[in-house]
């Protein structure tokens, strides 16, 4: 065992095997440590991270918390299994209760994966080319969000071989 | 007292017994359709970039309740600060300095929404606002609807305007 040192490493203890990178989604008793992200996202993402699970109380103007660990844990092990390479990190922004929410808007897509606790998501995508809304709510299999950024994958690798 | 006789003191509505974040979600009588909610909008944290629209915009986040049962999207109520003589603009500025949009309680309630008050009162290193409400839906659910999320942010004008910023 080798203590490590990862994000939000500050609340609880860092203690994996040298073995472990792991990304992918925990039990959910879990609590897994991101070593070495092996997404780009990830790792892009890592000072916001760590900028939103510091938010000083109050930081809404009125009882706003910052976002908690594990919501912060959750949503960095689901980046790093939505992971598509040609798609840009979203931005992430937190919610007044500890919760966060992650948001591409590129490609004619919305995409917002509203992060309100460990298992616990609530998910919209907008086509602004078709009007298309749709709009879940996601506990166990998350399998949706990847056919989401997938398509927009698809449609940024498209925009990106005909210079769109 | 009905919504056209507004309280004139802090002692007025201390009186309707509500103390911080805990009132159960109800629709407010006295708040009548054309006052005007605010919400405060974080000029870093609620802001994002859309590269669909090229531009800065206030992020759908901010027009959400928060987690859990009873829980709503927290507001300050214009009448109340104007009853207690403090400057609203002012008011919803400090301690804390933020930008705010505003609706009126008709387009709030339009949305399927409720809004009441519930004053911010003793919660640790959170200074205590007698003007804050609370947004909450006609039906609990986990968060706002997309309908109701983005129904706000159209019936939305700013109070205290971010620049570079749209609402929409």
């Amino acid at each position: 065992m080798r203590q490590v040192s990862s994000v939000f490493q500050n609340e609880v203890p860092n203690l994996l095997s040298s073995e472990s990178n792991t990304s992918s989604l925990p039990l959910r008793s879990a609590r897994v440590r991101i070593t070495q992200p092996r997404s780009r996202w990830v790792a892009e993402l890592k000072d916001r991270f760590d900028e939103l699970t510091a938010l000083p109380q109050g930081w809404d103007g009125y009882a706003g918390r910052p976002v908690s660990f594990n919501c912060a844990q959750f949503a960095a092990n689901l980046l790093e299994r939505l992971f598509v390479e040609s798609v840009p990190a979203p931005q992430i922004v937190p919610g007044d209760d500890g919760t966060l929410q992650i948001e591409w808007h590129q490609n004619q897509f919305d995409i917002e994966i509203d992060v309100l606790a460990p298992y616990d998501v609530c998910a919209v995508k907008r086509d602004l080319r078709t009007g298309l809304v749709q709009e879940i709510e996601l506990e166990i299999d998350f399998t949706p969000l990847s056919g989401w950024i997938a398509d927009l994958g698809q449609v940024q690798t498209q925009a990106m071989r005909t210079g769109a | 007292m009905d919504c056209r006789s507004w309280p004139s003191s802090d002692a007025s509505y201390a009186n309707w017994g509500l103390v911080n974040l805990t009132v159960d979600p109800y629709d407010e009588e006295q708040i009548c359709p054309q006052d005007t909610i605010i919400r405060r909008i974080n000029p870093v944290q609620h802001v994002v970039w859309d590269d669909n629209r090229k531009k800065h915009r206030i992020t759908s986040k901010a027009y959400n309740k928060s987690s859990g049962p009873k829980a709503g999207m927290s507001v300050d109520i214009e009448n109340l600060i104007v009853a207690a003589n403090q400057n609203p603009q002012t008011y919803v500025t400090t301690p804390v300095f933020t930008g705010s949009v505003a609706f009126s309680a008709g387009d709030v309630r339009n949305l399927e929404l409720w809004v009441g008050y519930e004053p911010i009162k003793d919660v640790p290193d959170v200074q205590d606002n007698p003007h804050h409400g609370e947004v909450w839906a006609k039906i609990e659910k986990k968060s706002f609807t997309e309908s109701q999320k983005s129904g706000l942010a159209k019936s939305a004008r700013w109070y205290v305007e971010l620049p570079d910023v749209d609402i929409l």
